[in-house]
């Protein structure tokens, strides 16, 4: 027994460092496999160069956003081949729209990139980097104080810092392999399905999609152009500086305005007991300065009557509402294809 | 320091390794004591001072009590005291509060007594370890350690002070004295158990926790389904965290060449109560039959009082809240009750499946009680999981049901091996195979630490 222990031993470590060393060689899929945003950059980036437009936001965008009914739609409507890319996902903060914005600006081949306008607890978020540092560790949290905690931060640090393996361990769940099938399969199989939420009841239940045409007539978004004239507001100029769904905005669009993509902002429709109140006129004073600033087109959809039936809570659209919406908008955006 | 940390890891290994370099058992015992007061005060230093008062003072009452001619009066004494000491810092809060409220009940205001500030780690547990070594010198089933060196590792071995197994004296002493032959194949195994029970309690027990501790903290939004996966994920939980926390304590005594008893036995596929509580939480059932179910009059007279009252306590122990009353209570009512009527069901294979049907989501409603943090909370609850209108126009997280069948995957295929040596006879590939497997998976889930649950009892 004891030949196997040793035998056991030299393998289980040999085992482990050969791991090491091809995780180090493969740094960067094992980046992209870890970190959930540099996985939706790196689909994107697989995407054809043909990609006519793609879609940036937060988890109401991938719930909203079909990018196989919108580019069919799209396709329709111009009588072109449209492909789009929806690169929204759950989870993401300013800082990685803001990550995933300077890659657009580095793609010159891209016509045309749809922001999602997120809500506060979006746009107030900090930059994320997927894994702290030692220096991070050591100095950040209110366990630094006791010695113990202090010392497991600094030894977990030295093991980030220091071991490829422990920095992009995340890319050895389980997950990895259903994110390298979405990785291939990105070209064909619309990403988003395997993101959104209560796939698995989806796939288990036949959609029905059928829209009455006379309700897809009806629901029209409001438009706001940088020629669109400027309504009257009580808001003075500090009040829209520290809002922070201007800020957001703000600093996403003076990234994009380096881009050669012509920019949309899209605000995907919410429940009715999330529609801003009072006819949401400080948003509407928003937009219609972004619009003019950043000469962007805005479509404001959140003051429309959604079905409630259409959302599976009340800022999320559910499979139906994604058609319709995603239809709705090909619809709003072909005009100026 | 937490059994789920990089501390930990390199602190066992270094102290394995300083154990074996030395020959003497007497050194060896010295190793084991210095380790487990570091271990212990590595969390709250403290602590440490109530855990040498308790070695100490519970040493003078076994040597006093193998002694005196009048044993059971100082076995009285010595069980009181350690209650005592018990019941200060577990349950005075919970006490003061209800005298507080059962007095103002009659107008009477009473200002909070004082209680204990925090609650020592693993109290519970050594508390109980040697009440049981007290009682059985009381016996004369074992004679009281003359070796106070020997007896302090027996109250404070770091592999199960914190949250057991509970060891009795005749298994652990002897091992802790007689000098230890180094066994491959125990070490071997141990390094196994230890990396199983981590990734137990890292990939299932933590990654379940958020799913649980959401809906137990918000019982009003649970529409039905989610509600009863959140409760399946509860049941998973916890036998997760302490299942794998056993098991890490079970492969580091291993690794000293300790051999613990098993505390987990796939509970939950058992078709009784009973047999439930012969698969879980085993050294404490045992514990519970020993020490309080036989001396109340066990089998021989008021046998369904003795097992109530049994499970009451077994209830009160676990935590001073009414919730834990209500637990206790409720495997009492149901242990009886199987008593009373032991064939209410034939014994064909489709009543057996049903009996385990029945026994399973029966043990996972009685964690209602245990997980809610309030008996209000517990009742949200059940209104969530069986008052009608149940509504159902969300689907419960996929996430969620995914780890549910990594759980049952995992207890299906590595459930037995954790409680016997198959291990051992497994080929050399499959056991690298599979450890590495269970590291990557470790590394893989590490995320944040959380402590387990059994530290708080």
């Amino acid at each position: 027994m004891t030949r196997r222990l040793l035998l056991f031993l030299a393998l289980f470590v040999s085992i482990l460092a050969a791991l090491e060393l091809f995780v180090r060689a493969n740094g960067a899929s094992f980046e992209a496999l870890s970190d959930r945003l540099a996985f939706q950059i790196r689909v994107f980036e697989r995407s054809p160069e043909d990609t006519a437009a793609l879609f940036l936001g937060t988890s109401r965008f991938a719930d909203a956003i079909d990018q196989t009914v919108f580019s069919d739609a799209v396709s329709e409507r111009v009588e072109e081949d449209v492909r789009a890319v929806n690169g929204a996902m759950g989870g993401i903060n300013l800082g990685e729209i803001m990550e995933f914005a300077e890659v657009v600006v580095d793609s010159p081949s891209l016509p045309r990139v749809i922001v999602e306008v997120s809500g506060p607890s979006v746009t107030m978020g900090t930059t994320k980097s997927p894994d702290p540092s030692s220096e991070d560790l050591a100095m950040s949290g209110p366990d630094v104080e006791r010695f113990p905690d202090r010392f497991e931060n600094r030894l977990q640090g030295w093991f980030l810092d220091h071991s490829s393996l422990v920095r992009y361990r995340k890319a050895l769940r389980p997950r990895t392999f259903l994110r390298l099938a979405i990785l291939y399969s990105a070209n064909f199989v619309d990403p988003g399905k395997w993101a959104r939420k209560g796939v698995i009841r989806e796939l288990l239940t036949s959609s029905d999609s059928e829209i009455p045409e006379e309700a897809f007539a009806a629901l029209t978004p409001v438009r706001f152009s940088p020629d669109s004239p400027v309504g009257k507001h009580s808001f003075s100029e500090e009040d829209l500086i520290e809002d922070p769904v201007f800020q957001g905005m703000v600093e996403i669009a003076e990234i994009l305005k380096e881009s050669s993509a012509e920019v949309t902002w899209v605000a995907p429709p919410v429940s009715e007991v999330m529609q801003p109140s009072e006819g949401g006129a400080k948003r509407r004073a928003i937009y219609e300065r972004i619009a003019r600033d950043y000469e962007v087109t805005i479509l404001d959809y959140s003051g429309i009557s959604f079905d409630p039936a259409w959302f599976r809570d009340q800022s999320h659209l559910n499979e139906k509402g994604r058609t319709l919406f995603s239809r709705l908008v090909a619809r709003d955006l072909s005009s100026d294809w | 320091m937490l059994f789920n940390s990089i501390t930990f890891l390199l602190f066992h290994f270094l102290f394995v390794g300083i154990y074996w370099m030395v020959p003497q058992q007497k050194v060896r015992q010295v190793v084991l004591l210095l380790s487990s007061v570091l271990f212990y005060g590595w969390y709250y230093w403290p602590a440490l001072i109530l855990l040498g008062i308790s070695i100490l003072v519970n040493y003078g009452f076994s040597r006093w009590i193998d002694s005196a001619e009048q044993k059971k009066k100082i076995v009285t004494l010595a069980v009181v005291v350690n209650l005592c000491s018990l019941g200060w810092f577990k349950y005075s809060a919970f006490i003061s509060a209800n005298l507080v409220a059962f007095f103002s009940s009659f107008g009477i205001t009473l200002s909070d007594p004082p209680a204990s500030a925090w609650l020592p780690l693993g109290i519970s547990f050594y508390t109980f370890q040697v009440i049981g070594y007290l009682v059985d010198v009381g016996r004369g089933e074992i004679r009281a350690e003359r070796n106070l060196l020997a007896f302090g590792v027996f109250k404070c071995f770091y592999g199960q002070l914190v949250a057991g197994p509970i060891v009795r004296a005749h298994t652990l002493i002897p091992q802790l004295k007689e000098k230890r032959v180094f066994r491959a194949s125990d070490f071997l195994l141990g390094i196994y158990l230890l990396i199983a029970g981590l990734a137990m309690k890292v990939c299932l027990a933590d990654t379940l926790a958020q799913f649980v501790d959401y809906g137990f903290a918000n019982p009003n939004e649970l529409e039905i389904a989610t509600a009863w996966l959140t409760l399946y994920a509860f049941a998973a939980q916890i036998l997760s965290d302490f299942w794998g926390y056993s098991t890490v304590a079970i492969g580091l005594g291993l690794m000293y060449g300790i051999k613990l008893p098993i505390n987990f036995n796939l509970p939950y596929l058992a078709t009784s109560i009973r047999e439930f509580w012969h698969r879980w939480h085993i050294t404490l059932s045992e514990w519970l039959r020993d020490y309080l179910y036989i001396p109340l009059g066990g089998n021989r007279k008021h046998q369904h009082r003795n097992l109530f009252l049994t499970m009451l306590l077994g209830g009160i122990w676990h935590g001073a809240s009414w919730n834990f009353v209500f637990w206790g209570a409720g495997h009492g009512i149901w242990l009886v009750l199987e008593r009373v009527c032991p064939k209410m069901l034939p014994a064909n294979r489709f009543f057996l499946i049903v009996k385990w049907l029945l026994v399973f989501n029966g043990v996972c409603l009685l964690w209602v009680f245990f997980r809610a943090p309030t008996f209000p909370v517990a009742m949200d609850f059940f209104q969530a999981l069986l008052i009608p209108p149940f509504t159902m126009k969300d689907s419960p997280p996929d996430a969620l049901i995914f780890i549910l069948l990594g759980f049952t995957a995992y207890t299906a295929i590595l459930g037995k091996s954790l409680t016997d040596r198959r291990f051992l006879d497994w080929g050399l590939g499959r056991q690298v195979g599979l450890t590495i497997l269970l590291v990557l998976l470790i590394l893989s889930f590490a995320d944040a630490r959380l402590d387990f649950i059994y530290f708080v009892f």
